[in-house]
């Protein structure tokens, strides 16, 4: 607990002389992007999976409770600064998902406020938001779409997707005939056709061959170059250690530590096998 | 933080029952391609792909006459007319109602990852039924031409007979939809009520069959809406007032209920999923 105040401590000095810079008209490089003060998400999950009518309206009358509460995120305070990669660790249940759906508009915090600058794009996991039996054509508009961008604006980008995603020969066959890598390149070049202010990844990195691995990581250094701010999700502690600038550890819908991402993996480490 | 910058804050909550509204306007391209992928997945590896929209009147028109038209030949001459326009209008109202619930089922699990207006899904469904309402259309027309039927003036009226009827069909299907996500049942069931709203509305037999005793068959809102669409085809003349009017009501109420119940409760699906 003490590490996690020194830590703190720590950004809170980085701040202020972030905000000293700023005032010198030095980049603002400080800028808070997301801002959650005190989230907490509450699901109501079934005791038992009610799905019927009739069950419900038997358990109702017999006035048994039909669900519990469960806390997936409590208290969440972060924020996260323009431009920064943020990595968020944790064990199964740990809340990580909940975090980037609240972030993403998807669940509202059942407490606290969650304030967002700029419009988040999260990448979806693989194949979700694709039709199987639209083309890749198709599936560009379909997907581009759902993300909020207009047809006119993915008609602009089409070409420099289907570049990136390399798939020219296959853009007219529907997608059930790909294969799951090629789904995810055109998945990948289509959530990141347009450079967003806040991208979300979820454990979705670890798609494609190694060459397109390496296409997605640059594409990603050049968004932030460029000022995009990261949340990313993953398992793979080298990751998180070489690519993040912070590292948020989630414990039970807690916050257990945040800070320096090389110091938080290290305690999340000598946790996980201790 | 700049506070006019801030592009969402979850402590504004705006009503639901208008910020829905702006949020499916922004989204109308998503629509626009959802309906897309309705159209053209829904008849694909079929023979005659979007031809069944025209198709599927026709024959049941022909179904319906074969069976039915020696029992009301005196009451109602040129019967093929009579029921194809009642049918269309049916058609069209299941489909939108039944299709708002399989959309909003498929997009739940696009819900629950990603911010999409729920309400676009709802669009499709109607999108989709207009289209194919209008293939139903030029069906109907090419038989009222082929029987001899006359076009009358009143035809006219069917851009707002149309209004009521969508606008009806879409507050039924918002629903509809909002109990199938929590109760997936309402699928199945409302396959049984739409069959036994069917028999119960004069579609395939004149209102004045149904005898006396069963006058509350007269309360059933579609009652209303069908005649409204139905009269300018079969009898070239509008609707009496009050059956319009009956219409046009029920239509504003199932809408505003529908959209309400919609709004307020749709974005309880992430939980419960």
């Amino acid at each position: 607990m003490s590490i996690s105040t020194a830590l703190v401590a720590e950004r809170k000095k980085s701040k202020t002389v972030g905000i000293l810079s700023a005032t010198s008209n030095v980049t603002v490089s400080l800028e808070t992007v997301v801002s959650l003060e005190g989230v907490s998400v509450s699901f109501r999950v079934p005791k038992e999976k009610v799905i019927s009518l009739k069950e419900y309206v038997i358990r109702f009358l017999k006035g048994q409770t039909l669900a519990e509460e469960f806390q997936a995120l409590k208290k969440v305070s972060i924020d996260i600064n323009r431009g920064e990669i943020l990595g968020v660790v944790g064990r199964n249940g740990a809340g990580k998902s909940t975090l980037m759906k609240v972030i993403a508009r998807v669940l509202k915090p059942s407490d606290g406020r969650i304030k967002t600058t700029g419009d988040v794009s999260p990448l979806l996991e693989l194949g979700a938001g694709f039709h199987p039996d639209l083309t890749g054509r198709e599936n560009i508009f379909l997907n581009g779409t759902l993300l909020g961008h207009s047809n006119a604006k993915m008609e602009s980008r089409f070409n420099d997707i289907v570049d990136f995603a390399e798939l020219w020969d296959f853009i007219d066959a529907p997608i059930r005939t790909y294969s799951s890598g090629m789904v995810a390149r055109l998945g990948f070049a289509t959530a990141t056709a347009f450079q967003p202010d806040i991208l979300l990844l979820d454990e979705v990195l670890s798609v494609g061959d190694e060459r397109f691995h390496q296409k997605c990581l640059n594409r990603i250094e050049e968004f932030k170059a460029a000022g995009t701010t990261f949340v990313i999700v993953s398992h793979q502690s080298d990751f998180i250690r070489t690519k993040c600038d912070r590292a948020l550890w989630l414990d039970r819908g807690k916050v257990r530590l945040i800070g320096e991402a090389e110091q938080v993996i290290e305690k999340y480490q000598s946790f996980l096998y201790s | 933080m700049n506070s006019t910058n801030v592009t969402y804050d979850s402590a504004q909550s705006e009503n639901p029952f208008i910020s829905e509204l702006k949020e499916l306007f922004r989204y109308r391209d998503l629509v626009h391609q959802l309906i897309k992928r309705n159209i053209k997945t829904r008849y694909k590896r079929s023979f005659f792909g979007v031809l069944w929209t025209m198709l599927t009147p026709v024959l049941m028109t022909l179904l319906f006459s074969l069976i039915f038209s020696q029992f009301f030949v005196s009451s109602l001459p040129n019967f093929s007319i009579y029921v194809m326009s009642g049918y269309i209008c049916w058609l069209f109202f299941v489909q939108t109602s039944s299709s708002a619930m399989s959309e909003i089922i498929w997009g739940g699990t696009l819900l629950n990852r990603i911010y999409v207006p729920p309400s676009a899904f709802i669009a499709t469904a109607l999108g989709a039924s207009l289209i194919y309402l209008g293939f139903a259309l030029m069906a109907l027309i090419g038989l009222m031409a082929l029987t001899g039927q006359a076009f009358s003036w009143a035809l006219l009226f069917l851009p707002v007979s149309l209004l009521i009827t969508a606008c009806f069909s879409v507050g039924v299907g918002l629903l509809l939809a909002t109990l199938a996500v929590n109760f997936h049942d309402t699928l199945e069931m409302w396959g049984i009520v739409a069959q036994g709203l069917f028999f119960l509305t004069p579609i395939f037999y004149p209102a004045t069959a149904i005898p006396n005793r069963l006058s509350l068959v007269r309360l059933n809102p579609v009652y209303y809406i069908i005649e409204t669409f139905r009269f300018p085809f079969y009898h070239g003349m509008l609707a009496p007032k009050h059956i319009i009017l009956t219409a046009a009501l029920s239509a504003i109420v199932a809408l505003l209920l529908g959209w309400w119940a919609f709004t307020r409760k749709i974005h309880r699906t992430p939980y419960l999923v």
